[in-house]
């Protein structure tokens, strides 16, 4: 990997640990580009929430950021970040992001990343690599914009890629790998976008996922999302993947919230759990 | 042998997958010959060739000594790369069966090997590795093999769009020499890219792929 030639832009390095009925950080490190908000605790679940922020506003070219994420056994950790990844142009280099997530026995963690907006001319790559054990728990939330151009046609990026590979129990059980190169492939077919604009993932692991809990999650989409063009099936463990085609942020967003709230509810059986957006 | 393993009537299975064509008839967004002809060419060109086509790749070039753990991770990496479940299911029916198959028509050693991998549970079986390794025994360029698996795969899909949509027999046949350039173009890009390409598939695919098993009425398994 290019990591050794190149200097770090930011670094998030982040260990939650269990302490009697609360997740506490155990260290928490961020320098550069990255930075924590406070922690604090939600509810009285004993979940940590940390907001991520980008103070630059923006990645630029040749910016590098590494992530590293460790939920120790039966903690818990929502992550979520503040507005929106803004990648500018990158005329000479790229964007590119790397990200570990482990989650320990019994751990939970929710990371909701906040929309990607890849500008004109702007080339990103991120790859995700998540391990987890037979009873981790965890909801991952992706959106992806058609970004921005001066032109507000959108899909004037050159080039994005956005993988994610999971593994439970050291045995790979996900491979995901978007790439868009909407100035060399249309992305207006029906493979690709269709006659959509926003793109939006969610990753939902749990030990008690079966077909009753995927059948539920499709009904909330199918009933409460007529808006948004989405597919959900069971992986090869107790596991949800869930792909989205929508017509504005707002409206695949609003598809992540629902299937966090019902994550909450049904699996972690937090009826009344507090959910804020940040 | 080869006009046999490409032909849509060799018993693998393939002739009851869709791959998520049929919810695209369902919906409307497939249901004539130029529409299905662009589903199959995102098909080819988002998702076969940067999954199956690199596999196909990696195991055709394998050196004989480290075949059997170069089948292992790119079985692994197939099955985790395939998140719709009905896609999963549907292509271990048809590995199984073109393994199982092969194996009594054709005598070859890494063959039978791929055999006991999937009997001891080692891996899970998948046409394209099986196909490859046909090709191998039959000493087949990986070029030539990996032209007559698209073509295989495009013909299978395009037979049951003949019937499952459907569309005309001369336009099915039609379609396919429409098609013969741009598998052309796809083996070419499969041989050039990088092994950390592996994996890539388009959102439109994988979600018709997703909502195929919540339909009512359904014709093909996937």
């Amino acid at each position: 990997m290019d990591l050794t030639q190149r200097k770090i832009t930011g670094t998030l390095s982040l260990d939650v640990v269990a302490r009697r009925q609360q997740s506490i950080p155990q260290d928490a490190y961020f320098q550069g580009a990255f930075k924590l908000m406070r922690p604090q605790h939600l509810d009285d679940t004993g979940q940590l929430m940390y907001c991520l922020l980008n103070p630059g506003g923006g990645y630029l070219d040749g910016d590098r950021y590494q992530m590293d994420i460790r939920v120790h056994d039966t903690a818990d950790l929502y992550l979520t970040a503040q507005s929106a990844t803004k990648i500018y142009k990158t005329p000479k280099d790229q964007v590119r992001q790397d990200c570990q997530i482990e989650v320990g026995d019994q751990g939970i963690l929710e990371f909701t990343a906040d929309p990607i907006i890849p500008f004109q001319d702007a080339r990103y790559t991120q790859d995700q690599i998540i391990h987890l054990k037979a009873t981790s728990a965890l909801f991952l939330s992706e959106v992806l914009t058609p970004g921005w151009s001066q032109d507000m046609q959108g899909f004037q990026y050159d080039y994005l890629n956005l993988r994610t590979r999971i593994y439970l129990a050291d045995k790979l059980q996900v491979w995901d790998a978007l790439v868009l190169e909407p100035k060399v492939k249309p992305i207006h077919t029906v493979g690709l976008f269709a006659d959509y604009t926003h793109y939006g993932s969610i990753y939902i692991v749990h030990p008690l996922i079966d077909p009753e809990v995927e059948a539920k999650f499709e009904t909330i989409i199918t009933d409460n999302h007529p808006e948004v063009y989405a597919g959900i099936s069971q992986l090869n463990f107790p596991g949800l993947a869930i792909r989205i085609l929508g017509n504005g942020t707002e409206a695949v967003q609003a598809t992540i919230d629902s299937c966090q709230k019902l994550f909450r509810q049904a699996l972690l059986g937090r009826e009344n759990a507090l959910f804020k957006k940040y | 042998m080869l006009h046999q393993l490409v032909d849509t009537q060799f018993p693998t299975g393939a002739f009851s997958q869709s791959f998520g064509f049929e919810y695209l008839t369902f919906s409307g967004a497939v249901t004539d010959p130029a529409s299905f002809q662009n589903w199959l060419a995102d098909y080819l060109t988002e998702q076969l060739t940067y999954c199956e086509g690199l596999v196909i790749r990696e195991v055709h070039q394998a050196p004989a000594p480290a075949l059997a753990q170069v089948i292992q991770t790119w079985s692994a990496a197939l099955y985790a790369q395939m998140l719709p479940k009905e896609m999963r299911y549907g292509n271990i029916q048809m590995g199984k069966q073109f393994s199982k198959l092969i194996n009594q028509l054709l005598v070859d050693p890494q063959l039978q090997q791929y055999q006991t991998l999937v009997q001891e549970k080692v891996i899970l079986p998948h046409s394209a590795i099986v196909f490859c390794l046909a090709c191998r025994a039959l000493q087949l360029t990986c070029t030539e093999t990996l032209t007559n698996y698209y073509y295989m795969t495009l013909y299978n899909l395009t037979q049951n769009a003949v019937r499952g949509i459907p569309i005309g027999q001369t336009k099915g046949q039609q379609l396919i020499v429409a098609l013969h350039p741009v598998i052309t173009q796809a083996v070419a890009q499969t041989l050039a890219l990088s092994v950390d390409e592996f994996g890539r598939t388009a959102p439109g695919l994988e979600i018709a792929q997703m909502k195929h098993q919540f339909l009512y009425s359904r014709s093909f398994m996937s």
